[in-house]
């Protein structure tokens, strides 16, 4: 792996863009230079970088059977990210899986996780989120979907492992996280996984 | 939003102000959001939120987390892809009600 793709490496540059020990409601937290770092970033960001606008052109005439959400929120955290359901759903359907893309701003990496929905009624269904490995439906349009994000951006996968390491000094950007809850994933792409 | 929080103990400051920035899709797989019912929405979240009645210091990050899961839950929320965060978005105009 490229060493600067390193577990260690990675808490360190996520260092670099978080304050230690701070909530992001406590205003020394935009204010220190992690915090600026962090802010100019994800406002460089508030437009979608080309790439990734022709990114989300490519997975619409890969995936014509599926339904693609450019979940993408400008100012909030250092991601960019997309949910592509697996074939077949319609909007509104009870059944709602999906792959979920996560491409950090901060490092060339990129994650990703299962989503499964099914309403049975109101306010009652099942509902998981699941790492790799996925289970067997999701696997196919997961190979798919790794291939061209690493065709099209050259972006590294990450494994569970590192993304679900703990940053416990570190609280996310928007996320509403006290001290000590925070993981890798968080801080290189967002809190916000549904 | 601001939300005036008041106090539940004598360990915690009398009243603090948690500013909310609800994120709302134009767009989620259930279809178009409408303004008109995404207001309705926040506004029902906010008040079953505050009925739970926390310690002011820690209340804000919980209130913006609690209400940020009524509205976003895949299975029961209204308005799945809702954010609930503090203030993020720089260039909104803001208002006072009344």
């Amino acid at each position: 792996m490229n060493p600067e793709l390193t577990a260690e490496a990675l808490v360190q540059l996520v260092h670099r863009y978080h304050p230690v020990g701070l909530l992001n409601d406590d205003p020394r937290y935009k204010e220190s230079e992690e915090g600026q770092r962090l802010t100019a970033l994800v406002h460089a960001h508030k437009t979608p970088s080309p790439a990734w606008k022709g990114f989300i052109q490519r997975l619409l005439a890969e995936f014509p059977d599926c339904h693609l959400w450019d979940t993408t929120i400008p100012y909030h955290d250092p991601c960019y990210s997309v949910r592509i359901s697996l074939p077949g759903f319609v909007t509104g359907a009870p059944l709602y899986d999906c792959i979920v893309c996560l491409l950090s701003q901060l490092a060339p990496v990129y994650a990703l996780y299962a989503s499964h929905t099914l309403k049975t009624g109101p306010d009652q269904g099942e509902y998981w989120l699941r790492y790799p490995p996925f289970p067997p439906e999701f696997q196919a349009q997961e190979a798919r979907l790794a291939g061209l994000i690493e065709s099209t951006f050259g972006f590294t996968r990450l494994s569970n492992d590192v993304l679900l390491l703990p940053v416990p000094d570190l609280v996310p950007r928007t996320a509403n996280y006290e001290l000590g809850r925070a993981q890798l994933i968080d801080c290189l792409f967002t809190h916000h996984r549904w | 939003m601001l939300v005036l929080l008041g106090k539940l103990s004598p360990r915690f400051s009398s009243t603090a102000t948690c500013d909310i920035e609800v994120g709302v899709p134009e767009r989620n797989v259930k279809g178009w959001v409408l303004d008109e019912v995404a207001q309705v929405e926040v506004a029902k979240a906010a008040r079953i939120v505050l009925r739970e009645h926390q310690p002011t210091a820690l209340a804000c990050i919980k209130f913006r987390e609690h209400m940020q899961s009524i509205l976003t839950h895949p299975v029961s929320g209204a308005i799945p892809g809702t954010t609930g965060t503090g203030f993020q978005t720089v260039g909104v105009h803001r208002k006072t009600f009344p």
